[in-house]
C-alpha cells in the first residue's frame, strides 16, 4: 500500500501479533482506511466494505504473530487478501443475479444539480461498471497509488497487460463521466 | 520517448507524474517540456483524474476501528482465558457469547480504541452488530470484572 514498507513495519506486525496494544492501534490507523476503501472501490457498497475490512483483519492477526520479515510485503499481502474477499463476494453477487444497491449511474440530467455527493455516486457508479479487473488495476493505481510494477505483480500479470488494463478502464470512465469532466474543466 | 508513447503512459497512469513508473519518467517529463502536443494530452488525463478523485472516501467509523482492535487482541485474550477455564472449545470455535463480548471489550478498551459500550467477537459480523445489543452484557460491569470470573 504504502511506497517503501520498512523494517519498522515487519516490527510492528509480529508486536501487533503478540498483542501489544500500541501497535495493533497504530496497524489499524495506518492500514484500515486504505483497506476499507480498497474494498469500497472493489464493491461499491460501503456495509460490504467494512465487512471484507473486518475479515481482512482478522485474516492479518493471524499471521502476525508468524511474521517473517523481508518474505513479503505485508502490504502486499494485505492487499491480496481485500481483493480476494472482493472477489469471493462478486462471485456470490453473480451467482445470486445480485447488484449493489444504489449505484445506478443516473447519467447527465438538466435538473440534476452537481453536488459533491452526486460527483461521487456518478463516480462509483461508472467504476461498479467497469469490469472486475479494470476496476481492480484502477483501483490499485489511482486510488491505492500502487506503482505499476506493485500493482502488476499483486494482479499477476506483466506491466504491459496492467496498462492495457488501466487504460481501458480510464477510458470508459472517460465516456460515462463525460459531463462531470466537462464540469470540472469548466470551475 | 515519442509522443505516441507519452499518450500510451498518460492513457494508463493519469496525468500525476508521481504514478508513472520510475524508469519512463524522466523521458516523460523531458517529452512535456519538448513537445507542445503533450499539454493537450496531460489536460485531457487530469480532467478525468480529478473527476475520479471525487468518488467517495470511506473514513473507518469508530465502531469498525474498535471492531478490528478488537479483534486482534480479543482473540489473544480468548484462546488464554479458553485454555484456563477449559470451557472454551477449540480454536475458532466462538466462546459463550458473554465472555467473547468481555474479551473483546476489554481488549478494545486496553488498546484505548473505545470509549463505550463497544464489543466484538472473533466472527465477521456486520459492524453494525458489532456494537453488542445483548441486555446481558452489561459494559460497566465487564470492565469492572476480571475475565477469569467469567464462567
Amino acid at each position: 500500500m504504502n511506497r517503501g514498507a520498512s523494517d519498522g513495519e515487519d516490527d510492528l506486525i509480529l508486536r501487533a501479533g503478540r498483542g501489544d496494544p500500541q501497535a495493533v492501534r497504530e496497524l489499524v490507523g495506518e492500514k484500515l482506511p486504505r483497506v476499507l476503501n480498497l474494498a469500497r472501490r472493489m464493491l461499491g457498497d460501503p456495509v460490504e466494505a467494512e465487512d471484507v475490512a473486518q475479515e481482512a483483519f482478522l485474516r492479518a492477526w493471524k499471521v502476525a504473530a508468524t511474521w517473517r520479515p523481508g518474505r513479503a510485503r505485508f502490504d502486499t499481502w494485505l492487499h491480496r487478501v481485500v481483493l480476494n474477499l472482493c472477489y469471493d463476494r462478486l462471485r456470490l453477487r453473480r451467482r445470486s443475479g445480485g447488484e449493489p444497491p444504489d449505484l445506478a449511474d443516473e447519467g447527465p440530467g438538466p435538473e440534476r444539480g452537481l453536488h459533491a455527493a452526486d460527483v461521487g455516486r456518478r463516480v462509483e457508479a461508472a467504476l461498479a461498471a467497469l469490469p472486475a479487473r479494470q476496476r481492480e488495476a484502477v483501483a490499485l493505481v489511482h486510488y491505492q497509488e500502487l506503482s505499476g510494477a506493485d500493482a502488476s505483480a499483486l494482479m499477476g500479470v506483466s506491466i504491459e497487460a496492467l496498462e492495457s488494463l488501466l487504460s481501458r478502464g480510464r477510458r470508459a470512465l472517460r465516456v460515462a463521466l463525460t459531463d462531470l469532466r466537462d464540469t470540472e474543466t469548466r470551475t | 520517448m515519442e509522443l505516441a508513447d507519452f499518450t500510451r503512459l498518460v492513457e494508463a497512469y493519469g496525468a500525476d507524474p508521481k504514478r508513472w513508473p520510475a524508469e519512463r519518467r524522466g523521458d516523460a517529463l523531458a517529452l512535456m517540456k519538448s513537445d507542445p502536443g503533450a499539454a493537450a494530452i496531460l489536460d485531457e488525463a487530469r480532467s478525468l483524474d480529478e473527476v475520479l478523485d471525487a468518488a467517495p472516501v470511506q473514513a473507518p467509523s469508530l465502531v469498525l476501528r474498535t471492531a478490528v482492535a478488537a479483534s486482534a487482541l480479543g482473540g489473544d485474550r480468548r484462546r488464554r482465558a479458553g485454555h484456563r477455564s477449559g470451557q472454551a472449545g477449540p480454536l475458532g470455535r466462538p466462546l459463550p457469547r458473554r465472555l467473547a463480548a468481555a474479551a473483546a471489550l476489554a481488549a478494545a478498551c486496553a488498546a484505548g480504541a473505545v470509549t463505550g459500550v463497544a464489543a466484538a467477537t472473533r466472527q465477521v459480523l456486520p459492524v453494525r452488530a458489532v456494537v453488542s445489543a445483548d441486555p446481558a452484557v452489561d459494559a460497566g460491569r465487564l470492565l469492572a470484572e476480571p475475565l477469569d470470573a467469567e464462567g
